[in-house]
């Protein structure tokens, strides 16, 4: 039996600082607490600021691309492709179908991987500690292979405008083969572990509750979109590359909610584990790069122009715009983040849940601060 | 010397203590009491949980099944107040500089600082950014830096390893009344001049 | 499962083009044509009308603001929007623009709520200044940044100054002795790349000097 009381409470200010095991990064909070409940909370970000675009604007062409892996760093591939469909765009260039085919197998695996992070990353936010450990097991097997392709695990500069830089070893798809079966089972061990857990589901369900007219509006993307119900998927409804010839699913979650957003990104591993299987079945062979652009470009000049590309990325609609006036450098490079504009929403999420539930919608919000701050 | 004036060689303690030796059991240790002391601290490194950007994530890695830091009795910690080591991976920035310096001074000594990744030692790729801090020592000061963009887990593993053996070494140096590098910060620098 | 196919309201770029020049007309736009878009230019005091006719108006229904950015012409600034439509899946490029010397635009964040942090970052990057936005403070930067950095008449540092700062400067050297004439011997790597440049090589072309 409880006994209400009426206290008279004073609302606290706290900050959760740049520096904590769980804000995914310098992000800084600054929250009001009134007693554990979030009155108000104001994201400080800029802690990571790094003025990638500034920077882009005096580097060659053929130099950005060691930046923009370092935004979202956790998917590597996935940041370079959109910067190559722009050049491509503006000179018009056509890509051979193996290039198309490696790089969805580059840019899905790479997904894979950033989604096995995330739930890590998730798993530890809910508190466990295992959750990191069966995520970077899978993780690290998908990171041997990349370096078997381009000779870095992480940051690999590899996806070039016209194609890709260099063709797979041949130990490349064979190894792939046998790993496909290995990341099922690993898929399936995170899956046992995270969700059906009671102890996630109580603490995720209908917290950080958005609605799908309402993340429409704040520009939410990717599957922080498609938990919403939202059936925004940039493969499907803007298709580029090879995407409309292969056979997967959208996901869509039905509340909007920290568990949907997360049951959306591990029902995403599936399907992307999918589209590998069928992209290395119709992988056909053939020149990886358009012929008559040189294999290094050393001076690469785009025609004036401008255009936005934009591709899916793990968190969400990663753009590029690039204006160019001729000339070997971009004129104006404006990188449109998926984490920024999936970060903006969190006010709204999280005023009037309790500072444990902060935590988690955070986390299923899964945002990179490289990206954030640029 | 002993009774027997015989050379003292290092690192036998049956002539160093042949006082004693024979007359303890043997499951009794004898050592100088601060290299035991610099032993413990090298075996039981405790960083502080500061991944700040890309090289964080190998730095996670590290810690993670494959490359297992725990063996190396390195456990990251979330606190700077029991934390013996500043673990600092990724691109400082202006506006973080200050956060790093206060997290430094939040630690208690002996402390020891790790700089992980290029963007801590020069500024790395983004060293001609306005907003980018060309290195990790000019805001705390550093014992070991670890290059690479970002470097692999067996690198910050061979960093780790490199300041344990500085810790005992230091540990001799003082001994021996040699210098050692400086423990106090520049004190006139200030992080937010741009 | 092949794309999906486009919804029944969709436009193409030219059936675009001509309902904008209808519904627009009163707002004096200007069209273009990026690679792929079609591009809407208006003046800076009209985009919150047309923003709001863009949005609301059922046959065009931009209810998605991608991106939203600053661009600094020298001349003039613009402020690019690039919309979307969730129901009818097509996209439209929005510039506003506004002279340097009073950039001001309207904002737009009660129409798209999506657009806060993207006018925050402009206005702190380009020295603009959004009416109406509920709270303009700065982004990313810090107090003691530059201001406006983004603007072109604010340089990148150069490698020679980075150098500078770092102490790396390269000393002059002095000129060597006169070596007493002897069998040919091995040039230096830095002689090597000395000719090598004198001859019109670059490291990026020509033949590796061997060791």
């Amino acid at each position: 039996m409880l006994i209400k009381r009426e206290f008279e409470t004073v609302e606290m200010p706290i900050n959760v600082g740049p520096q904590h095991p769980s804000t995914h990064g310098v992000l800084r909070l600054v929250m009001t607490l009134d007693g554990e409940q979030i009155v108000k909370v104001d994201p400080v970000i800029g802690y990571l600021h790094r003025a990638v675009e500034k920077l882009s604007e005096n580097l060659r062409y053929q130099n950005i691309p060691h930046l923009f892996d370092r935004l979202d760093y956790v998917s590597a591939f996935n940041n370079e492709w959109p910067l190559a469909m722009a050049q491509e765009r503006l000179l018009g260039l056509e890509v051979p179908p193996r290039g198309e085919y490696l790089r969805v197998i580059l840019c899905e695996l790479n997904r894979i991987a950033s989604h096995f992070l995330f739930f890590g990353a998730f798993g530890h936010d809910a508190g466990t500690a295992t959750s990191w450990m069966y995520g970077f097991r899978e993780r690290e097997r998908i990171q041997r292979l990349f370096e078997m392709v381009s000779g870095y695990r992480m940051m690999h500069d590899f996806i070039v405008p016209g194609g890709v830089r260099e063709d797979v070893p041949e130990e490349f798809v064979p190894a792939l083969r046998a790993l496909l079966p290995v990341l099922w089972q690993g898929l399936g061990d995170c899956n046992n572990l995270l969700t059906e857990n009671e102890v996630l589901v109580t603490r995720t369900r209908d917290i950080g509750v958005i609605t799908g007219e309402e993340a429409i509006n704040y520009g939410l993307s990717g599957p922080s979109l498609r938990a919403s119900g939202v059936r925004e998927d940039l493969r499907l409804t803007e298709p580029y590359s090879v995407y409309p010839d292969l056979d997967f699913d959208i996901v869509l979650g039905q509340h909007g909610d920290s568990y949907d957003r997360y049951w959306v990104r591990m029902q995403e591993v599936a399907q992307s584990l999918r589209i590998v299987e069928q992209a290395l079945d119709r992988l056909p062979g053939g020149l990886v790069c358009t012929p008559g652009l040189p294999k290094y470009p050393k001076l690469l000049k785009l025609p004036v122009g401008e255009t936005y590309a934009r591709a899916e990325n793990p968190r969400g609609e990663f753009g590029v715009y690039l204006i160019s006036t001729g000339g070997d450098r971009p004129y104006r490079l404006k990188i449109r983040a998926p984490s920024f504009c999936n970060l903006m929403a969190l006010p709204y999420l999280m005023e009037g849940h309790y500072l444990a539930d902060a935590i988690m919608i955070l986390g299923s919000l899964d945002v990179v601060m490289g990206e954030v701050d640029r | 010397m002993t009774k027997d004036s015989q050379p003292i060689k290092p690192h036998q303690p049956e002539e160093l203590f042949s006082s004693l030796y024979g007359k303890l059991p043997p499951n009794v240790f004898v050592a100088k009491a601060d290299e035991l002391f610099a032993q413990a601290r090298a075996s039981s490194l405790w960083p502080l949980t500061f991944g700040i950007s890309c090289c964080g994530i190998e730095m996670i890695s590290a810690y993670m099944a494959d490359y297992d830091f725990d063996r190396f009795g390195v456990v990251t910690w979330p606190s700077p107040r029991q934390a013996d080591v500043l673990l600092v991976a990724g691109t400082l920035v202006k506006k973080m500089a200050p956060v790093v310096r206060m997290l430094y001074e939040q630690m208690p000594s002996p402390k020891w600082v790790i700089a992980m990744g290029s963007c801590l030692i020069t500024g790395g790729p983004f060293s001609l950014s306005y907003s980018v801090v060309r290195g990790l020592d000019e805001v705390v000061p550093v014992d070991v830096y670890i290059p690479g963009c970002p470097p692999r887990p067996e690198a910050l593993m061979e960093g780790i390893l490199a300041l344990q053996e500085k810790i005992k070494e230091d540990t001799r140096r003082a001994r021996r009344g040699q210098a050692g590098p400086p423990l106090l910060p520049n004190p006139t620098y200030s992080p937010l001049r741009s | 499962m092949p794309a999906l196919p486009p919804p029944p309201g969709h436009l193409t770029a030219e059936a675009l083009q001509a309902l904008l020049g209808e519904v627009l007309a009163v707002y004096d736009p200007e069209f273009s044509a990026s690679v792929d878009e079609v591009v809407v230019t208006v003046e800076a005091p009209r985009v919150l009308e047309t923003a709001r006719l863009l949005h609301d108006e059922p046959r065009l229904s931009f209810d998605y603001l991608r991106s939203l950015s600053g661009v600094d012409w020298t001349d003039r600034l613009e402020v690019v929007y690039h919309v979307y439509s969730t129901a009818h899946r097509h996209r439209l490029t929005l510039k506003a623009r506004t002279p340097v010397d009073r950039p001001q635009v309207p904002s737009v964040v009660l129409i798209w709520r999506g657009a806060d942090w993207h006018e925050r970052e402009a206005a702190e990057m380009y020295g603009l200044t959004f009416e109406g936005h509920p709270n303009l403070v700065e982004l990313l930067l810090w107090e003691g940044a530059p201001v406006a950095p983004q603007r072109k008449d604010v340089p990148v540092l150069s490698l020679e100054e980075f150098w500078k700062d770092m102490g790396l400067e390269e000393e002059e050297e002095a000129p060597a002795p006169e070596a007493p004439a002897a069998a040919p011997r091995r040039l230096t790597a830095r002689e090597q790349k000395q000719r090598l440049l004198a001859e019109g090589g670059g490291l990026t072309s020509g033949p590796v000097p061997s060791e």
